[in-house]
Formats: structure tokens, C-alpha cells, sequence
């Protein structure tokens, strides 16, 4: 909402599909995301909601036969549609950097650690590092110092297979930040991990993300950790972004259904019953997409308008769902439906 | 009720996913050469299937007034031996045409035999591991030390030149790859689940070898059984032409080649047909096998 | 109380390592000791991160691997013991649900197949029956009857865990070792999975030993808790006691790391240091005494054994203090 700074990355309507034909997949359906520098975003969505393909698409990683299309996408101030591969290889990497969920599969196993730094600097580093290998091996190990890696002379001559996972997901955590990027996407970062890591890995994200000032773009499943994280959170699903919001507000007064549903699906929101609030059924696949709303076939509050109509993102700038129906402010839906399910009844109380 | 609602919704209707045969045949398809090879092998079969029936005259039939005739486009050649005639007046076409069905034989069979003896080796040693892999794997590695041809012909040596014992030596060369293919699938697939999970189940090794294990690993098995087959109608082609396999008068190709290598700069005609339809027969195989490794490979595929 | 259904007592793992020809082999002690009893019926969580060895107590469980020492107890008889013959026979009794749906289903079998295989190994009954009570289990767990001929790589990663249930159930198991049965699964489909397993276990009554680094689905799932910390078990107790009050430092480690997603669920987070220490040469003392905030000179020396603190069994040297400062 803040018209006066010129957003970082402000991208509109992206689409990504996949296929030729007829019926191509539509793997991302006209998402919207603005981030300023500075900020920290989460993306929260289930398998299929298209979530990891927006990050491989701002990073110009989607590969034929995907295509991908916007109304515009760009990164301070440059247009990331009409990049040359060039042009867009001074970016990504230097820019904005990625990091993903597994790290020992995103490391090269046959090269050291120390010369996997190395290569990122060689290419995209200053003058100075690009030139030097002195400089470059005096920077690697004070990255390694920056994420917190014990032994940092050894581990500059260890091999990925010899890092544990923590470790391994530092030192993609100190490729990605060594050309100081102002974006960076963490898809996953952590959910391969143990949850103690865990925890070391997103505090040393937080602190490198306040230190250097780069905006922070968290891509996870897990809605606690975007509710101890992130600013503000975009949820997605099957594709589309269903509903956008600060933190807290979003979790506990979602707009969406789905929203709802999924936060009424956690175990810290079922304490007091034996049984889960479960949501019925599965996300639509690429076949079996509902002609409206795609959440229709597991909506509660679904009526006969959702199942014919697709709903658009609507409502306040920074505050949007994309229902027909959004909740009110007590999570109650604002249509006439009959209750389909003792279970799903108490919905319409907010979330403890 | 709540529980009818969710199991009903979980269970909707699963797309109409292709079976595995079509997915098979779709990927093949894709491969121009792949559809080439194969319907290449189906020739051949047709023709090694049909031999008493499609060929002119019987093989070893000899006509000793047309000795040495030329094929018909060149000049001497007549509509009645259509790819000329050997030396002592046999028609080629008719002899090429039941060595099909000789040579599509030596295939199977040796590889059949082979196969068979391999995956249960390669079973054995792959999943007892142990001494019993030791052991297997050692052997082996001695077979493969030696050049494929000459172990042939030692083992011909020793059992006798014929074609059936032609076919043993070729079995018995091919063996090693079939017995190191198996044994590291096996050694692939033992390490998970559902094999953990049918042990729980209650499975005894025999099962867990022939019934839980053995089918996953057929993919790369069944690609390498096909490019053995060229592997074995080149191999028995070269024991023929030494001598070692078929005996005369049989119509095998290589034997063909052989008993006409004097006769190349007078009437080429006789070396070159066996040679072409050794040529043809191998590339068949080996194009089918190529479009079956692409087409079965799972990280190839999307 | 009936006799229990499993007993294990000081059970051992261990596993040797080769690390070059001219060193000596290594040892990876897996299982260091672990004893705790489980009643018919009740469930049991296991919890704890990589390496602490509750997938080598999966496997010991399952009778999949004999352990190096210790009793194994099951239904009065110890298996850790025994031939094979009272293994094989015991078998029904014990089955198992793993982490992975893609790969705990044989991609080369039929779904009917799959469900049938246990049956056709352990009892006399013919085809029809089989299927009959194949076709009875499938409907138990939300499948449809059209289901029956398909290929497991048609079925979503929830799907694949339904029938990775029902197989485990065929035999109407006495127990159950689920193995993070739920943690490959998106949210919403793991609350569907554990209200499966949990009225399964209401109409079938089989104990649970349910392996989970998730402590928010322990809570809700289980009855006692058991925090195992590089081969060894730190605490053990009812989850009621054990979620109030955590006693020790690496159980409150773990639930401070665990994200929360409403603010004042969130306990007080003092990050934990260091990493997990290597199996073949863990530290003198306590195992975790490096990463401990608690620790004193003692705990670099004597290894703590369980013991009764403030309700619950704790292995620490200092487990009062550390309940004194909530």
C-alpha cells in the first residue's frame, strides 16, 4: 500500500501454462504480487497451487514447454518479460537469488564447497572478486562467518555429501546472499530439515534479511512459520491466489474459505475436539478443474453461483480475497448456505 | 456425516490416467527410427514365420544348370532366381529367407536361455549379497575378461561345431551383462519400501526375490534382451563364418558368407546379400532396443 | 490392567562401520538402551529428529532387523530372542505404515493385489475371499470399489496413504507402527489421514507407535510421549504432563523451535547451537550436554539415567532446576 516508494518487484497478472493444445495446464492463474524493499512476504499453499512455479518464473527458470506471460513484471524498474538472456543472467543471481528446498540436491556433488562460492562471485561479484582469488577466498569465508558455520577454513574444502543438512542449507543460504542480493526467494527452505534446524535456519534468514536490508519472498506450506516470519502473506491455491493479507489479521480473520478451512485443519486449532476439522476432498488436478470456483467441491459454504462462476480477487488493496461470499470479520459467510456437515459447522467461529 | 462427506469428496473420480501399456506405446511412438526398427523386426518375423511359403524354392535345392546366375538387373539375370543363385545353384533369395528364420531362432533362444540364467544369477547375488555375490560377481568378471568372440569359439571348441552348440557358446557370452544389469537393479530396489513393507507382510526371500523385486527391475532387462538378440545373430553370423556354427548346407547368413568370400570380386552378388541381410537384421534390433530404453526409462519422461 | 502388548526393555542396536582399510571399524549405536511398555489399545509417540534412532526402533519393532541386545516383548513372547518360525508366526501381529506414499506401494501391483499380498502369505483363504475382504478394507478407508484394479502411480500422495493403512490392516494387527506417516502429506490431507487412523483405532482397537518430529500432530494423536535423543530416551511420559511441562532441556528445545501460529502459543525461544553429533562418536557424559543451557561439569562425565521428575521420567542431571525455571 505504499504508493509513494516505487515497489521493488511488481508483477501483474502473471500466467504461467504448460502445454500445447487444447487445454494447456495453467499452473499459475493471473497472480499479482508487489513487494517494496525491505519487506518479507510469505506465499503459504498446499502441493499444486502453483506456488514454487511463481518463484521459477520470476527467476526466468521456466522452461518450454511452459510458457510464461504478464501484464507486467518487473524488478526495480526493469521489465523481466523483454530481458535478453544476457541482461536477465546480471540479474538473477545477483539481484535476486533463490534458494530451494533440498539442499543437498541444488549443491554440485562434485565440486568443493569453497569453489561453488567461488563460481557465484567469479560471475557476478565485484570487480575485485572477480578478479582475484585471493579476494574471493577471503569473502567466501567471511559468508561462511555471516551463516554461521563452524570451522570455516575445513568446511571450504568439504564436498556437499559431507555437510549435514543444516550445514548444507547455509552454505546455499551464503551462495545466494553473496552478491548482496535486494530479493531473495526461499522456496522450502527448511522443510526438509529438523525442526531445531529448522528454527536456526529461518532466525539466520531473519537476521540477514535485516542487515542487509533485501526483501524476503518465503515460499512454505507451513503457516506457522509464515505467521512468525512474514509481514504478509499471499494464499494460494491450485494456481491462483486466493486471498492476501497482513500478519496476524490473515489468521485470524481469514476472508476466504479456504483460508478458513485450512487454518481450522491445523492441530494447535483442534485441541479441544478428538476429531480433526478436516477438509474433504483433494485439489483439483489438471484434469478435473471445476468449471466455477475451484474450491467449490470442498467449499462448506459452496451455492450454486460458485459452481458456475469463476470469482475475481476482490476487495481493499492489501486485503483481498477471491470469493463471491468473503467471511465477515467473525468468519461467518455472507450467503444464504445450509450446513453440509456437523463437523464443519463451527467454522463460522473464528479460529482459536 | 461429516466422515461420509470427506471420504465421498476424496474419492472423485480419477482421471482417465492411460494404462501403462498405451504410456509404453505412446512414448515409443515417438521415435521415427523406434517405429522403423520395429516394424523392420515384424518384417523379419512375417518372413522367418512364412519361410516354406514365401520363399520361391527350397533352400538347398540345387540347380545345377543356373550356377552363379546374376540378379535380375544385371545382365544374365532372370525373373526365376530374382536375387541370383550361389555356386552350386541354390537361390539366394529363398536361402535368405529361411536364414531369417534361422537367425530369428539363434536369437531367441540364446537370449532366452541366457536371460533367464542371468536374472536368476543376478537375483541371486543381488539380494543375498554375502559371499553368494562374491562369488557370482567374480565369475562373471572372468567371462568378461575375455573378447566376446573368442570365448564362443573356445566353448564351441569344446562342445562341438553345430548350430545348437553355436547357440549354447553365444548364451553363454551374453551372460555376464545380464547378470550385472540384474543384480544392480536388485541391489536398487531392495533398499525400499514396499520391499520393507512386503517383508513385514510377512514374505519369505523367494517371494520377495521372484514376486516383489523381479518385476521393477524388467525395464532395463527387457531393452538389453533386445539389443542382445543383435548381439547374438552377429555373434552366431561370425561362428558360422569361421566354421564353428551352422554346418552346410544350412541357409545361415554367416556360414553363406563364408563359403563365398572367393567368389567376391566375380560375382559379389552372393557375398553381398547375406551381408546386407545381416546389416538390416541387426540395425532392426538395435533401433526397437533404443526406442524401448527411451520409451521405458522413467527419468526420461515429461 | 492386562499384560501389555509390547515390552521392551534396555533394547540395543548397534551397527558397525567400516571408515577405510587400515582403521578400525566404527560403531553406530543406534539404539543405546531403550525401554518402555505399551497397553493394548493405547498410543505411543515416538519423537524426536534425525538420528535419534526412531527408525532403527521401527525396524526393531517390526522384526525387520533382531537387535544387538535387550528384550523385545510382544504379547508375552520376546522376539529379539526367538527362531524364525515364532517370528514368522508373530508377524500379523505387528505392521507397519511408512513416511513415504510413492514409495511404500510396489509401483508393479495392482491396488487388489497389494491389499490381498499379506493374506495370501499368512492365511488359507482362497481368491474369493481375499478380494472379499480386500473389497471390505478398501470401503473402510474411503476407496472405491473401481479402485481395486488400479496402479498405485494413479492415486494422490493421500490416496496412496489410505491404502498403505488398509494393507497394514488386513491382518487386523494387535499394533501399529506408524512411521511420520502424515509428514509427506499437504495440511489439509493430514488431518484426513489422522482422523482415519484415529477411528480406525476406535473400531479396531490396535495400539499405535506413532513416529512423528511434529509436535503439534503428537499432541493431538497421542497418549504418551517418548523424546529419544541419539539413541537414548530423554523423557517419557503422559502427553498431558509432557506438553505442560517439559522437563527436559532438549524436549523444551524442541517445543520452542516448533513454529506457533498464534502469538501466545509461542514459547520463548532460545534458538538451540550447534548441530546433532555424529553417531560414531558421541560426547562423554550426556549426549547433549554441548547444546545444553543447563549444563554443568557433571554432565560432561556421568551419563544421566531415567528417572522420576515432577511426573515424568527424565533423563537429566538437573531436571529439578530446570522445572523450577518455567
Amino acid at each position: 500500500m505504499n504508493d509513494a516508494a516505487a515497489p521493488l518487484l511488481d508483477i501483474a497478472g502473471l500466467t504461467v501454462t504448460f502445454g500445447t493444445g487444447a487445454r494447456p495446464f495453467v499452473a499459475l492463474d493471473h497472480v499479482d504480487l508487489t513487494m517494496q524493499a525491505g519487506e518479507v512476504v510469505g506465499c503459504v499453499g498446499e502441493s499444486g497451487s502453483g506456488k514454487t512455479v511463481m518463484a521459477l518464473a520470476v527467476m526466468g527458470l521456466v522452461d518450454f514447454p511452459g510458457r510464461v506471460q504478464a501484464r507486467h513484471m518487473r524488478f526495480g524498474g526493469r521489465d523481466l518479460l523483454t530481458l535478453s538472456n544476457r541482461e536477465r543472467r546480471t540479474i538473477i543471481g545477483k539481484d535476486i537469488a533463490m534458494i530451494f528446498q533440498d539442499p543437498l540436491a541444488s549443491l554440485n556433488p562434485c565440486y568443493t564447497v569453497g569453489y561453488q562460492l567461488s563460481e557465484t562471485l567469479r560471475i557476478h561479484g565485484t570487480p575485485e572478486e572477480r578478479s582475484s582469488g585471493r579476494v574471493r577466498r577471503a569473502r567466501a569465508l567471511d559468508l561462511l562467518q555471516q551463516v554461521e558455520i563452524p570451522d570455516r577454513e575445513t568446511r571450504l574444502g568439504a564436498y556437499p555429501h559431507q555437510l549435514s543438512g543444516g550445514m548444507a542449507q547455509r552454505v546455499m543460504i551464503a551462495m545466494a546472499i553473496a552478491c548482496r542480493p535486494r530479493l531473495l526467494i526461499a522456496d522450502e527452505p527448511s522443510t526438509a530439515l529438523d525442526v531445531t534446524v529448522q528454527a536456526q535456519i529461518l532466525e539466520l534468514l531473519l537476521r540477514l534479511q535485516r542487515d542487509q536490508g533485501m526483501a524476503l519472498l518465503l515460499i512454505t506450506h507451513d503457516l506457522a512459520v509464515v505467521a512468525e516470519t512474514a509481514r504478509r502473506v499471499i494464499v494460494m491455491y491450485a494456481g491462483q491466489q486466493v486471498e492476501t493479507g497482513p500478519v496476524p489479521d490473515i489468521f485470524e480473520h481469514p476472508r476466504n474459505p479456504y483460508t478458513q478451512a485450512l487454518l481450522a485443519a491445523l492441530p494447535e486449532h483442534n485441541l479441544d475436539r478428538t476429531r480433526l476439522r478436516a477438509i474433504p476432498g483433494i485439489v483439483p488436478g489438471p484434469f478435473d478443474r471445476p468449471q466455477g470456483c475451484l474450491f467449490t467441491p470442498r467449499c462448506a459454504y459452496a451455492v450454486a453461483r460458485c459452481r458456475e462462476q469463476r470469482p475475481e480477487l476482490d476487495g481493499p488493496p492489501g486485503r483481498q480475497s477471491r470469493c463471491f461470499f468473503p467471511l465477515d470479520a467473525s468468519g461467518r459467510p455472507t450467503n444464504d448456505w445450509s450446513a453440509q456437515a456437523s463437523d464443519l459447522a463451527d467454522l463460522t467461529s473464528a479460529p482459536r | 456425516m461429516a466422515e461420509a462427506v470427506e471420504l465421498a469428496a476424496d474419492a472423485l473420480d480419477l482421471p482417465p490416467v492411460p494404462g501403462r501399456l498405451r504410456e509404453t506405446w505412446t512414448s515409443y511412438a515417438r521415435s521415427r527410427g523406434a517405429l522403423i526398427g520395429l516394424a523392420l523386426v515384424v518384417a523379419l518375423i512375417v518372413l522367418a514365420i512364412g519361410a516354406d511359403v514365401i520363399a520361391p524354392h527350397p533352400p538347398n535345392e540345387q540347380y545345377r544348370d543356373f550356377t552363379l546366375t546374376p540378379p535380375i538387373w544385371k545382365e544374365g539375370g532372370t525373373s526365376r532366381f530374382i536375387l541370383g543363385t550361389d555356386p552350386v545353384g541354390r537361390d539366394m533369395l529363398s536361402r535368405l529367407i529361411h536364414g531369417t528364420r534361422l537367425s530369428l531362432m539363434i536369437g531367441v533362444i540364446s537370449v532366452a536361455i541366457s536371460l533367464s540364467l542371468g536374472v536368476l544369477l543376478g537375483l541371486l547375488a543381488g539380494y543375498l549379497r554375502g559371499l553368494t555375490e562374491t562369488v557370482i560377481m567374480r565369475l562373471m568378471d572372468v567371462m568378461l575378461a575375455l573378447p566376446s568372440l573368442l570365448l564362443a569359439i573356445a566353448v564351441v571348441a569344446i562342445l562341438g561345431p553345430g548350430l545348437a552348440n553355436a547357440m549354447y557358446a553365444i548364451a553363454i557370452v551374453l551372460l555376464p551383462h545380464y547378470v550385472r544389469l540384474t543384480r544392480a537393479a536388485v541391489i536398487a530396489e531392495a533398499g525400499k519400501e514396499y520391499v520393507a513393507s512386503s517383508r513385514i507382510a510377512g514374505a519369505g526371500s523367494l517371494r520377495l526375490m521372484f514376486n516383489t523385486i523381479l518385476p521393477n527391475c524388467m525395464a532395463p532387462l527387457i531393452v538389453q534382451a533386445t539389443l542382445g538378440f543383435s548381439s547374438a545373430i552377429l555373434d552366431a553370423a561370425a561362428l558360422g563364418f569361421l566354421g564353428l556354427g551352422a554346418q552346410p548346407p544350412t541357409p545361415e547368413w554367416g556360414s553363406m558368407l563364408a563359403s563365398a568370400l572367393e567368389f567376391i570380386q566375380r560375382a559379389p552378388w552372393v557375398v553381398t546379400f547375406p551381408g546386407l541381410a545381416i546389416l538390416v537384421t541387426v540395425l532392426a534390433f538395435n533401433l526397437m532396443g533404443d526406442g524401448l530404453r527411451d520409451a521405458l526409462d522413467p527419468r526420461l519422461k515429461q | 490392567m492386562s499384560t501389555p502388548l509390547l515390552e521392551v526393555r534396555n533394547l540395543v542396536r548397534h551397527y558397525t562401520v567400516s571408515r577405510g582399510w587400515l582403521k578400525p571399524k566404527g560403531v553406530v549405536r543406534a539404539l543405546d538402551g531403550v525401554s518402555f511398555t505399551l497397553q493394548q489399545g493405547a498410543t505411543l509417540a515416538v519423537v524426536g529428529e534425525s538420528g535419534c534412532g526412531k527408525s532403527t526402533l521401527a525396524r526393531q519393532i517390526t522384526m525387520i532387523e533382531r537387535p544387538t541386545a535387550g528384550e523385545l516383548v510382544l504379547e508375552g513372547q520376546d522376539v529379539a530372542r526367538s527362531d524364525r518360525t515364532t517370528r514368522r508366526r508373530l508377524r500379523p501381529l505387528v505392521q507397519m505404515v511408512f513416511q513415504n506414499p510413492y514409495a511404500s506401494l510396489n509401483p508393479r501391483k495392482k491396488i487388489g493385489t497389494l491389499l490381498e499380498e499379506p493374506l495370501a502369505i499368512n492365511t488359507r483363504l482362497d481368491a474369493r475371499g481375499r478380494r472379499e475382504r480386500a473389497r471390505a478394507m478398501m470401503a473402510k478407508v474411503g476407496l472405491r470399489d473401481e479402485h481395486y484394479g488400479r496402479y498405485p502411480h494413479m492415486f494422490s500422495g493421500g490416496q496412496r496413504q489410505r491404502i498403505a493403512v488398509a494393507r497394514a490392516l488386513m491382518l487386523h494387527p494387535r499394533l501399529v507402527v506408524a512411521d511420520e506417516p502424515v509428514s509427506a502429506l499437504d495440511v489439509s490431507i493430514q488431518a484426513q489421514v489422522l482422523n482415519l487412523l484415529m477411528d480406525l483405532k476406535d473400531e479396531m482397537g490396535m495400539a499405535y507407535v506413532f513416529i512423528s518430529h511434529n509436535l503439534q500432530v503428537v499432541r493431538h494423536i497421542a497418549d504418551d510421549v517418548v523424546v529419544m535423543y541419539l539413541g537414548k530416551i530423554v523423557e517419557h511420559g503422559r502427553k498431558e504432563q509432557i506438553f505442560a511441562c517439559p522437563t527436559h532441556p532438549y524436549t523444551r528445545a524442541l517445543m520452542a523451535s516448533t513454529p506457533a501460529l498464534s502469538p501466545a502459543a509461542r514459547r520463548e525461544r532460545a534458538a538451540l547451537r550447534g548441530e546433532l553429533p555424529s553417531p560414531l562418536d558421541p560426547p562423554p557424559g550426556c549426549a547433549f550436554h554441548r547444546r545444553c543451557p543447563y549444563a554443568i561439569e557433571r554432565c560432561g562425565i556421568e551419563i544421566p539415567r531415567l528417572r522420576p521428575v515432577a511426573g515424568v521420567e527424565v533423563a537429566c542431571h538437573r531436571a529439578e532446576e530446570v522445572v523450577g525455571t518455567v
